[in-house]
């Protein structure tokens, strides 16, 4: 019996393979050769389960960053048209002339740090271990004691990173807030984007045939990842998409009144002798949700609809607990 | 310190891609200062590069494509040679980049402003440079910049205490001095762990609750008593179990006061939270509007009744019921 190969060893081989491969590989020389796969390849034999690992193994080192090309050679045309595999230097390594500096690689470090135990937290880590392997060493000295956090502990951030990564259409659940009933989006997802602690989906709505912002917070479904694909947004897209939203906030303004010395004089930071103050929000729901922990000590001058909901809220809590 | 836990699958691949890179470049390494390096342990590095040193791929046979010096391994300095190939580090997946940029975004308001210019040049080389024209799937905004927070990252940098007024939960107003240790934050709260000369103890301060922030004279390290890093409140023999039943829209909560709890599924859970005071209960459970439910006991059932019917009495007096 050969000595089993874990998947790590695979990968590595297959990799390595791949890159010294001038005029790449067929699928029957890499099983052929390759550490992992030739223990198993019986030439003329059943290939369906090794056909099934080189299939899933392709999959695992795109979503690692290693681009590898797949390619049909010219005098091969017409013929079998066995396509060949292999990994381009410069699809490969950074950018050449690229160096980190100590306090770069310290920011870099810094950085990774922010998604602590989130899900990102193991790409985080990747990417470290690569830069790392860049030679430089932290240096961090201005950055001790600091711990920022993110986290995504909405279970459709995985899935839906996934699809915009591969430009896959998707559906999910929606429920807007006062509404009773979710609706279902179809949607063309574009980028995920944390504004102000709260993640967003910005993406295409195919039935309302516009791009749409939604929370993730929102979504009530699993998301259905559909077999559909779509071409990437242009970034200005994107970036137009974001500017209209932040134009939308600075058009959204609360007119507030609390007493001097409150934890809401505080938070908001008034002056000295200030009592009634604006704020600009984003979405009516969330930011009735930021005043909550204030109530007892805020009152909202305009919109009436702030002012309203956050008294159906407080009616909720006070049911809630009866 | 190097972490214990081994590396497996796709982490190990990666690892031992981002070592091979490294190796390239830094000859006759130590196996100390390898694992420092790159924080792992010494077997790792040692079971990294035997697996290295024995991938044979196409034409290169086992210990051709790589040479591993075992003799000098022996004496703990790890020396691999190389054939033509993998001539540098990889650069990073779409996944990993996205996650290390938005760390870095994230930072931004954060640090001063020459550690800002070098956040700037990394996003370039993260957002171009080491993934050709691809998007980052998701990205964070940058918050608003505020004074205090600048201010008391300072402080922390420096080592220097700091004067400022402060406002607790229970809605009173004191001055405090403070030896700041580490800033922390959740979601757009910003935490202070610090020790508070006015109480004699550690204590973690709410940064919105801090006014008139000033800098004093640095302060000589102190022995700190089970400050847990990952634990914004800790836990006093005083507190109350407090048993919530939690909607999946307001897990955020959970995040927040017991990280360790694990969150799967798209269905409301119920967990226990110990609380110091109940009087801040109110504020704590409003923010969530009726999607975060206190079951028991009573005592805390009734303080949050009482919070939200404090508040519905201050914003309409005449209509207090019951």
């Amino acid at each position: 019996m050969p000595e089993k190969i874990d998947l790590s060893e695979r990968l590595f081989n297959l990799t390595c393979a791949l890159l010294v491969a001038g005029n790449g590989l067929s699928k029957s020389e890499i099983f052929a050769t390759v550490q992992g796969y030739k223990e198993t390849y019986v030439p003329g034999g059943d290939l369906t389960a090794i056909n099934r690992m080189f299939e899933r193994d392709k999959t695992l080192l795109s979503s690692a960053g290693i681009l590898w090309r797949s390619f049909i050679p010219k005098e091969a045309m017409g013929d079998n048209q066995e396509f060949r595999y292999l990994i381009a230097n410069e699809d490969f390594v950074w950018p050449k002339g690229l160096t980190l500096s100590s306090k770069q690689v310290a920011l870099l470090n810094l950085a990774a740090q922010v998604w602590a135990k989130a899900s990102l937290s193991a790409d985080a880590n990747r990417a470290i271990h690569r830069i790392r392997a860049m030679g430089e060493k932290a240096d961090g000295s201005s950055l001790i004691g600091i711990a920022p956090r993110i986290r995504t502990h909405e279970p459709s951030f995985l899935p839906l990173s996934t699809a915009i990564e591969s430009c896959s259409r998707v559906s999910f659940d929606y429920l807007k807030p006062g509404e009773s009933d979710f609706s279902v989006r179809n949607i063309e997802p574009w980028s995920l984007q944390n504004i102000g602690g709260q993640w967003l989906l910005v993406g295409f709505d195919l039935d309302r045939d516009e791009p749409r912002n939604f929370l993730l917070r929102r979504i009530v479904s699993e998301i259905d990842i559909q077999d559909v694909s779509f071409d990437p947004p242009e970034s200005a897209e994107i970036t137009k998409t974001l500017a209209d939203l932040e134009l939308h906030k600075l058009s959204q303004i609360a007119k507030l009144k609390t007493s001097a010395a409150s934890a809401a004089w505080f938070h908001f930071d008034l002056a000295a002798n200030q009592t009634e103050f604006e704020a600009n929000f984003m979405d009516l729901y969330l930011f009735a949700e930021e005043l909550m922990e204030f109530a007892d000590e805020i009152e909202v001058i305009e919109p009436k609809q702030l002012a309203d909901l956050i008294r159906a809220n407080l009616q909720k809590v006070s049911d809630t607990h009866a | 310190m190097p972490k214990s836990s081994s590396l497996s699958g796709a982490d190990r691949y990666n690892f031992m891609l981002a070592l091979t890179g490294y190796l390239i470049n830094n000859r006759q390494q130590r196996l100390s200062d390898l694992a420092s390096h790159f924080q792992v342990t010494e077997k790792e590095i040692r079971s990294a590069v035997v697996t290295i040193s024995l991938s044979g791929v196409g034409m290169y046979r086992p210990d051709e494509l790589f040479f591993l010096d075992y003799d000098l391994l022996e004496e703990g300095i790890v020396d691999l040679s190389f054939a033509p190939t993998l001539e540098a580090v990889p650069r990073l997946s779409a996944r990993q980049a996205a996650a290390i940029a938005s760390g870095l975004s994230y930072l931004m308001n954060l640090v001063d402003t020459k550690d800002q210019d070098q956040i700037k040049q990394l996003l370039e080389i993260l957002g171009r440079g080491a993934l050709g024209t691809k998007e980052l799937p998701f990205m964070v905004q940058p918050t608003e910049g505020d004074g205090d927070l600048a201010l008391v990252r300072q402080a922390v940098a420096e080592s220097r205490a700091l004067k400022c007024s402060y406002i607790n939960s229970a809605g009173e107003i004191t001055n405090r001095e403070i030896e700041p240790q580490l800033l922390e934050s959740r979601e757009a709260n910003w935490f202070v762990k610090g020790y508070c000369r006015s109480n004699q103890e550690t204590r973690v301060f709410r940064l919105d609750r801090m006014r008139e922030i000033e800098l004093l004279e640095k302060f000589e390290e102190r022995e700190l008593a089970d400050i847990e890093s990952d634990q914004i409140y800790s836990v006093r023999k005083s507190d109350i179990d407090v048993l919530f039943e939690v909607d999946p829209e307001a897990f955020a909560l959970i995040a927040d006061y017991k990280p360790e709890f694990e969150i799967s599924g798209n269905k409301s859970v119920q967990v226990k939270i110990p609380i110091g005071q109940l009087e801040t209960l109110g504020r704590i459970v409003a923010r969530y509007s009726g999607k975060v439910r206190v079951l028991a006991p009573a005592a805390a059932r009734v303080a949050v009744r009482q919070f939200a019917q404090r508040a519905l009495g201050q914003r309409n007096p005449e209509s207090v019921a019951e």
